[in-house]
Parts: C-alpha cells; structure tokens; sequence
C-alpha cells in the first residue's frame, strides 16, 4: 500500500496551521478579574465619586459578626447600597444572561446569527410592556413593576407560541423555528405599533415605552433582582448540563441524534433555558441589544466552540461588558443618561469589526 | 458466514416521505463482520434505508433490529454505542478543530457535569490515529481538504467504539486518491471487525471494495450478492437506463463498468 502524504495532496491544508487554544483556566481568572475590576470601577464611578476601600469597609462591615468602624457617610453608604450596588449586579447579571442565551441559540441553530431575540422574545417583551402602559392601573407584584413583569410574561408567551408553531410531527426543525421567530416578531411590532396608535394615553407615554425598549439600569433596585438573580444564576448553571449535547448540534440535528442525543427533547430545554434567561434578562432591563450576539463570537475566538468552556466564558465576558458599558452609559454625557444599547453596539460593533479582520479568514465563526 | 442473529436488520421496512413512496416491504439482514453497499439511482432509497438502519428515521412499517432488539425500545445513548453513521461531506457552523470534532463521537459516554476523561481523550487519540489523522488534530476541521474531513468524520464515528459503521456516500465529491484511502482504511477496520454498511454512488468502488452489493430500485431490492451476481449489463440497463460494458478489472477480476456513450468523444 502506498502512504502519500495528505499534505501533498492537498496543498490547501498545508496551509492551515495547528490550532493552539488558550488555556481556559488562565482565560476565566482573566475574566473574573476583569468582572472584578468592573464591578469595582462601576460601584465607585458617578456623580459622587466612592472610594473602593470605603466601599470594601461599608460591605464588610454588613457582614455577620464583622464589626468595622465604617468609614463611609450615610449619605455614602445610602448611595452605594440603594443605587450603585443594584445596579451594578444587575448590568453583571443582565449581561451574563443575554450572552450565555446568546451561546445557546447559536450552538442550537447551527446560526452565527442568532441571538438572544431571535426567537420571539424582544417583540413579545414589547407588546408586553406596551400593555402594561394601557392598563388603567400600575401594580408591583413580588417586587416588580408591571412593565418588566408584563414584559417578561410578554416574552415568554412569544417564545410559546414560536415553538408550538414550529412544531409539527414532533419536531421542531431549526430553520423553521428562525422562520416562525421573524413572522411571530413582525407581527408583534406590528400590533405594538397599532396599539400606540389608536390609543391617546399610549402616546403620552410614548417616553416611558421608548426608554423601556432601549434598556438601561436607571430603575435597578434589590426588589427586583431578589426574585430575579435566582432565577438568572440557577438557568446559568442549568445550562452546564447541556455542554456536550450543544457540541454534539454542531454536526446537525441527525448527526446528534446519531450521536445519542434526544434531540427534541434537548432542544426544547435548551431553548426554554435561553428563553428564560433573555426574558429575566429583560425584567431588569429592558431590551438590550448587541451582547447575546458578539460576546459569545469574542469567546469562541480565543476559547473555541466547545460549549463547555464558551458558556461560563462568555457568561463571565458578557457581564464585564455590560457592566463596562452601563459605565459609559451614565458617565459619557452626564448628568444625561445615554441608553445602555446605545453604547453596547457603538462599542461592540467596532470591537467585532476589529477581531474579525484581525482574525481574517481563520475565523470561520 | 456467522450462524448467529444478523448484527443489524432491517425487516419488510415501509417508509414514504408525503406523497412519495421511498421503500416498500425491503428486507436486509447484515451479518456481524460483513460489508455491504447500498447502491441504485438517485432517489431509489439508499440514504433512507440507512437512515432507517441508523434509526434517525422510523419506519412506517415493518421494522429494524439490532442484535434482534427492536431499534425502537433502544434509548438512543445505548444505539449510537453501537452503531455510528458517518455523514454526508459538510462543514462545520464553528471553529471546531480536528481534534475536537472526533470528541463529539464521545457524547454517548459523557456525563452532563464531569468534562471528558482520559479514557475519552484515549479513544479520541486513537480514532484519529486509526484514521492517519494525528497529525492534524489542532487544524481547523473547515480547513482540511475534502478527504481529510471524511477521515475525521470516520474518525468522530469509531470514537463512538460501534459494533456497526454506517457511511453515506463516504467517496462523494472525494477525488480519486481520496476515494480509495477512505476506502481501503474502511476495509481494513471491516477486517478488523468492524460491520460496514454504506450507501456508494459509484459502481466500480464498490465493486472493487465491498464483497456484497444490494441494487436497489423502485423501491424495493432488485438485486444483491456478489459484485458478479450483481452487476449486469441488462441489470443496469434496466435500473439505471444506461448502455454499460461489463468487463473484469485487469489485476482483481471483480466486474467493472464502463459507460457506452451515445454520443462520446468521436461520436462514432
């Protein structure tokens, strides 16, 4: 039997370097350092600066059995504990949410594409809280305001009806699904735009609807993250289940049935789990756009696909991003405050633009 | 030939897609060790008789068996331990190395919360190796060549450790070194063991490879044995509607095809 070298057969492949990847322990202790930093910077950073160590007091000393002498004012501490600290944990949770969901339904749908929204989610969220804004009355219901309650109960119904649609004999194809996600969307927008048509009241509070849907963290506060955190943090490590099952996808949904995955039943998880994320995601803070889509594409750059380290990864990226941003948001043209999504795509949009080129042609997504 | 219960069969297996029937009452039992080709025309039903073989389809009558259990009562972890399918040529949505590509074959030994052991790592090493693949194990698997990609696929399946090994047109679009490494590396882990059924479009390749050839045709088996059973003039004339010539390949005898144009180079 004659061995002919590979490489001399096909030139093309010489060219193809061996792939080294990065070390992912080394890459997460960047990145929780880097969430670290972020979250310092974030509480201390505003109108009235904070110093870390004061901060680093003030948050011991509410502790258990630590008793330090805090050195923070009470004006200080009242600004860090009711403001600075809800919202940074929020930007951390909201960010970690939108781009682990983002990861999911990319590795799902075999789509570089899909994003955290694809599926129903931001339109339903819309039409939601645009019937909250109609509703003759306000209420809080375990802590939430009715706009990110009928927002999150908005998308999830969207996410729904998505899926059922898709879902004939037992399946719900992938295509179909991005399909049944566009039309479900379009229409939705479509009756959030009548809505606020035919209705006066609506109109006046077109503002309040607008600066909803362009997301933000102006409104975070403990109430809401005391019932949402958990539900983000226990989706997030859900999510770890299905590592290898999200690889297996990638060679198509046959192929990881031949593989021994329970396709439809993994599939169904695995969206109601990005599903969940983005809507908690939205109770927080509205629709935020951009992070679900670059930061998992930025991790796979220098992690890899392999979902087992791009999930906790792009988690980790996502909320530093988001964080790093609501920064800006509220600084770059203070005392006014610039909508996060704003942000998140004049700076993401570049900062992809740039690792793509760099990356060249190697970058296959 | 083993007196045993056949490794895999299929029995008086139906199946249409809506409107079009695929497969009517075909019956195929595969002996552990042997190698079989599925051939016949387009659309006659090869890749869907795998596909039933591999259980990614149901059939809608009849039934498959593996070890005589029922495909259907099988969960399907304990199917892909045992029988791989290597597909059609693709590429990859991500920038999945080599390497990690054939780490996908170990999904039906993997637990949802430990990452891949050595004993994964090992299997995955020495798929690659079966394959002649180790030295590219940290390429990108979308920046290998045509015949690289199949080897890793074939690799990605013997990870899998399968009594049985399905292949979809594994020489498609291959050229013809390619085809024929594949092909002898196939036969040669068939030698060692391994049960190999695949679906081939090309006739000469599958004679010059596969001891048993099954034609089928208009939706159920027109023919099978050996290549010389198998492969006729009239036969192929009356399943492809092709003028053929039949004649024995100069140093292994087994019957090989050539086409008889109507209108070829001379136009005679």
């Amino acid at each position: 039997m004659v061995e002919v070298k590979e490489a001399q057969r096909a030139p093309g492949s010489l060219a193809a370097k061996a792939r080294r990847r990065a070390n992912p322990w080394v890459v997460f202790a960047l990145l929780g350092g880097l969430l670290a930093a972020a979250l310092v910077a974030g509480a201390t950073i505003g109108p009235v600066p904070l110093a870390p160590l004061t901060l680093l007091r003030a948050l011991l000393d509410h502790l258990p059995l630590v008793d330090l002498k805090p050195s923070a004012t009470p004006v200080e501490e009242t600004i860090f504990f009711a403001i600075r600290l809800p919202r940074v944990v929020s930007a951390a949770l909201v960010g970690a949410a939108l781009a682990t969901a983002g990861a999911l339904f990319q590795g799902l749908l075999r789509n570089p594409l899909a994003d955290p929204y694809f599926i129903g989610t931001s339109a339903g969220a819309a039409v939601g809280a645009t019937i909250a804004l109609l509703l003759p009355f306000s209420a809080a219901v375990a802590g939430l305001g009715l706009i990110p309650l009928a927002a999150f109960v908005g998308a999830l119904a969207a996410v729904m009806a998505v899926y059922t649609l898709a879902h004939t004999e037992g399946k719900a194809p992938a295509i179909t699904l991005l399909l049944a996600g566009f039309v479900v969307s379009a229409m939705l927008i479509a009756l959030m735009t009548l809505l606020i048509t035919l209705n006066d009241r609506l109109q006046l509070n077109l503002r309040q609807l607008f600066t909803f849907l362009l997301g933000g963290f102006g409104a975070s506060g403990w109430r809401p993250l005391a019932v949402v955190a958990p539900l983000i943090l226990g989706s997030l490590l859900a999510t770890r289940l299905y590592a290898h099952v999200l690889d297996a996808f990638a060679v198509g949904e046959e192929g990881a049935a031949s593989l021994g995955v329970q396709v439809e039943q993994a599939k169904l998880i695995i969206i109601a789990l990005g599903a969940l994320l983005t809507a908690a995601a939205v109770t927080l803070s509205g629709l935020v756009g951009f992070v679900g889509l670059i930061v998992p594409h930025a991790v796979r750059m220098v992690l890899g696909p392999q979902h087992r380290t791009l999930l906790p990864a792009s988690a980790l990226a996502g909320a530093s991003f988001l964080v790093a941003a609501d920064i800006l948001a509220r600084t770059v043209l203070a005392p006014t405050e610039v909508p996060v999504g704003v942000i998140t795509a004049l700076l993401g949009a570049p900062f992809f633009l740039y690792l793509l080129r760099k990356g060249g042609k190697r970058y296959a997504f | 030939m083993p007196s045993s219960a056949p490794a895999l069969e299929a029995r008086q297996v139906t199946f249409a897609y809506p409107g079009t029937p695929v497969l009517r009452s075909v019956s195929l039992a595969v002996e552990s060790g042997e190698m079989v080709a599925l051939l016949g025309p387009n659309a006659s039903g090869k890749t869907t008789l795998l596909r039933l073989l591999g259980g990614a389809l149901q059939p809608q009558g009849g039934k498959v068996l593996l070890d005589s259990v029922a495909l259907k009562g099988l969960r399907r972890r304990e199917i892909a331990r045992q029988v791989a399918v290597v597909p059609q040529q693709f590429t990859m949505p991500f920038a999945f190395t080599a390497q990690e590509v054939v780490m996908m074959g170990r999904t039906p030994y993997l637990r949802p919360l430990s990452g891949p052991g050595p004993a994964d790592r090992e299997a995955v090493m020495e798929a690659l190796e079966t394959m002649g693949m180790a030295p590219v194990a940290d390429r990108f698997f979308n920046d290998l060549s045509g015949g690289e990609r199949q080897k890793v696929m074939v690799a990605m399946a013997l990870a899998q450790g399968p009594q049985v090994l399905l292949l979809d047109e594994p020489t498609a679009h291959l050229d013809i070194h390619a085809q024929m490494e594949i092909l002898d590396r196939v036969k040669r882990l068939n030698q060692e063991g391994l049960t190999v059924v695949a679906a081939m479009h090309d006739l000469n390749l599958a004679a010059l490879y596969f001891p048993r050839l099954v034609l089928l045709h208009q939706c159920t088996v027109a023919a099978q044995g050996s290549p010389q059973e198998v492969l006729t003039g009239e036969r192929l004339q009356a399943v492809y509607g092709a003028q053929v010539a039949l004649h024995p390949h100069p140093t292994l005898g087994v019957p090989q095809v050539t086409l008889l144009p109507q209108n070829g180079w001379g136009g005679r």
